[in-house]
């Protein structure tokens, strides 16, 4: 506002006439030329105005100095006016001489100005014009370097991604080479196995045919077996194993003529194997008692035949425990007797020892042979273990089996 | 003074004889549990002093040589021909384990499918079992898995002990035999069962293994019949202090009788 007011003002100093200025009035037209050069800087920067201020300076000073000395003269001849009345007319001559070369001068001056102003107003134009180029410039370089940015987004994108990619190519050939390794592993396991079921089927196959040929001389064997015995009941072992069947076949001795082997079933099995074992346990027994025996006629111990009897029950005794602990059956009356101790030792009366099935299933089969070696048994004679060889051993068994059957 | 007489001399145990692979094998330790051997010495072992018999079941499949291995060991006989076993068989083996007579029933049983259901009757009360395969038998190696599930039916997994034997090693190459054991021993440490390779023809390893057998039963026997002494000596403290107690609330009782 200040400036707007003061430039009014200065507009009214401007239109001055060159004989009326004063030091004031060219004061106030400096004030103002400052503020529109200072405008003029702020607008353009100072190198635009750089140049022109010391000119516009030199040229209020000497403006300056020029209405200086006009007032001076002014002044000089307003007092020397009464005093030099006389020489008026010679003096107002020079004075307007004067005059005509200060409105000269400043014509001269005001050229200058209006020239500067010209050159000013171009220079503001030129600087507007640069500053429109260096601004399109500048809109041209951020579009670039946008652009350029968008590229390498766009790039270092792709770069993820690739990278994102060659990772989990990198994990499939992992899981890859994982399982060719488990396959290789596998091959070589099937490959081994292979080679030992190669190796195996070999081997079956020469097997299978030796037994063919071992099957084929006793089949021949059977027959001729079979041939010679028509009638009679088969007593050899291995025909009686052979023969053993599993529960499904048909149950009774016999199914027909054609064959004369008898069949068994599942329950006569068990019977048998069970008979069987039993007559084992007596045996081992028998043979341990044997042995125990024998030591004592080496170590020649005899004992009373009374003592002998004694002891002989008792061992009878504990014989009866150990089979029942054989064949895994429970024991009756003292059964798991681990306190007492003694108890072997004391005589009991009876003198049962097996407690077998009613009937034998091997003496059945065995009939023929059973009836005639009844005939020969011995009586047991009892006490008298010092005279034993494994003929009365056996004759011994027999012997119980009859009794127990009797 | 007993029935029995002195075992073989053959038959005696004095040490505990070692596993055959430290892979699978019931327990490393190299002597008798120090307990056993004291109670031996002492002689506390109850009635595994007396007469004391171990059930040994030997199963697996037909022809893999369990009759074979017990003939080998039982009678020192091998026959070259096959005879199928009828249901089952039994011999008797005597020891003397530390000094304390111990018998062996081992329980020869039938590997023929047809007699499966009269064998198996046979497995219950089974202190060991002694699973048998042919060494150059891959499928029979396999089967051993089903013959323990059979065998264990009838037993008490906890307390039975278990033998995986390769059987016919005689038969098998270097090379062939290193390969089965690899998986055998995998199979055995599955199990839980000790790790043996035994040849019948040959006689390897058969007493070796049988006398493991009989030294590792024995001392669980002995060990079980401490346990038992053990738990009854605790029955007895227990009644003991049942009594005390009773006595205290009575005379409190009384007390409190009198005093109203």
């Amino acid at each position: 506002m200040e400036t707007l007011e003061s430039g009014t003002e200065a507009q009214l100093f401007w239109r001055q006439r060159a004989a009326t200025l004063s030091r004031a009035h060219v004061y106030c037209m400096a004030r103002s030329l400052g503020s529109e050069l200072q405008a003029m800087q702020e607008r353009c920067g100072p190198e635009a105005v750089s140049a022109l201020v010391p000119q516009v300076v030199r040229l209020l000073e000497l403006l300056e100095e020029f209405c200086g000395t006009q007032e001076d003269l002014l002044l000089r001849a307003a007092h020397s006016l009464p005093r030099q009345g006389e020489e008026r007319s010679q003096s107002s001559q020079e004075l307007m001489q004067n005059l005509l070369e200060a409105q000269g001068q400043n014509r001269a001056l005001q050229s200058q100005l209006s020239d500067l102003q010209e050159e000013n107003q171009k220079l503001l134009f030129q600087l507007a014009e640069s500053q429109s180029q260096k601004d399109s410039v500048i809109r041209k370089e951020t579009e670039v370097m946008l652009k350029l940015k968008e590229v390498v987004d766009r790039q270092r994108d792709e770069i993820r991604a690739k990278t994102h990619e060659i990772y989990c190519k990198n994990k499939d050939t992992e899981a890859l080479q994982e399982q060719l390794d488990r396959f290789l592993r596998m091959n070589e396991d099937l490959r081994r196995k292979l080679a030992v079921v190669q190796a195996q089927l070999k081997s079956n196959l020469e097997k299978k045919a030796d037994l063919e040929t071992l099957l084929q001389a006793k089949q021949s064997e059977m027959e001729r077996l079979a041939k010679s015995r028509a009638a009679e009941i088969p007593s050899s072992i291995t025909i009686q194993e052979s023969a053993v069947l599993s529960q499904d076949e048909q149950k009774g001795v016999e199914s027909g003529t054609d064959t004369k082997q008898p069949l068994f079933t599942k329950e006569d099995v068990k019977q048998i194997l069970q008979e069987r074992n039993e007559l084992k346990t007596n045996l081992f027994l028998v043979q341990e008692e044997l042995a125990y025996y024998h030591r004592e006629l080496l170590n020649e111990q005899r004992t009373p035949a009374l003592l002998l009897d004694a002891m002989k029950s008792a061992i009878k005794k504990q014989r009866k425990k150990i089979k029942a602990k054989m064949l895994g059956i429970s024991e009756d009356v003292d059964s798991c007797s681990d306190e007492d101790d003694g108890s072997w030792l004391q005589t009991s009366g009876s003198d049962c020892v097996d407690s077998r099935p009613q009937e034998s299933k091997i003496k059945s089969l065995f009939g023929l042979w059973y009836r005639n070696s009844r005939e020969v048994t011995v009586p047991d004679s009892a006490g008298i273990w010092e005279i034993i060889d494994p003929q009365e051993v056996k004759q011994a068994e027999e012997d119980e089996h009859t009794s127990t059957k009797d | 003074m007993s029935v029995l007489p002195p075992v073989r001399r053959d038959r005696i145990v004095g040490e505990l004889p070692q596993c055959f692979k430290k892979e699978a094998s019931l327990h490393l330790r190299t002597s008798f549990h120090p307990k056993v051997v004291s109670a031996c010495q002492e002689q506390r072992t109850g009635t595994v002093g007396r007469f004391k018999i171990s059930k040994i079941i030997v199963v697996g499949d037909l022809s893999v040589g369990k009759t074979c291995l017990i003939n080998r060991f039982c009678k020192n006989t091998f026959d070259m021909n096959y005879k199928a076993t009828i249901g089952v068989d039994f011999e008797m083996e005597r020891f003397e384990v530390l000094g304390v007579p111990f018998s062996l029933q081992l329980w020869d049983t039938a590997g023929q499918e047809r007699f499966k259901c009269i064998a198996s009757t046979y497995y219950r009360g089974a202190q060991a079992i002694i699973i048998t395969f042919d060494v150059n038998n891959v499928v029979s190696l396999e089967h051993t898995r089903q013959w323990l599930q059979d065998a264990l039916k009838e037993n008490d997994p906890s307390s039975v002990q278990l033998f995986l034997v390769g059987a016919q090693k005689d038969l098998s190459s270097p090379s062939q035999y290193a390969l089965i054991e690899k998986d055998a021993l995998k199979v055995a440490r599955e199990m839980g069962a000790e790790y043996w390779a035994i040849s019948s023809l040959t006689g390897e390893n058969v007493k070796e293994f049988f006398f493991r057998v009989a030294s590792l039963t024995f001392e669980s026997s002995v060990l079980a019949e401490l346990e038992k002494r053990r738990a009854r000596n605790i029955g007895d403290v227990v009644r003991i202090n049942n009594n005390d107690n009773n006595l205290y609330l009575t005379t409190k009782k009384r007390k409190s009788k009198c005093c109203q």
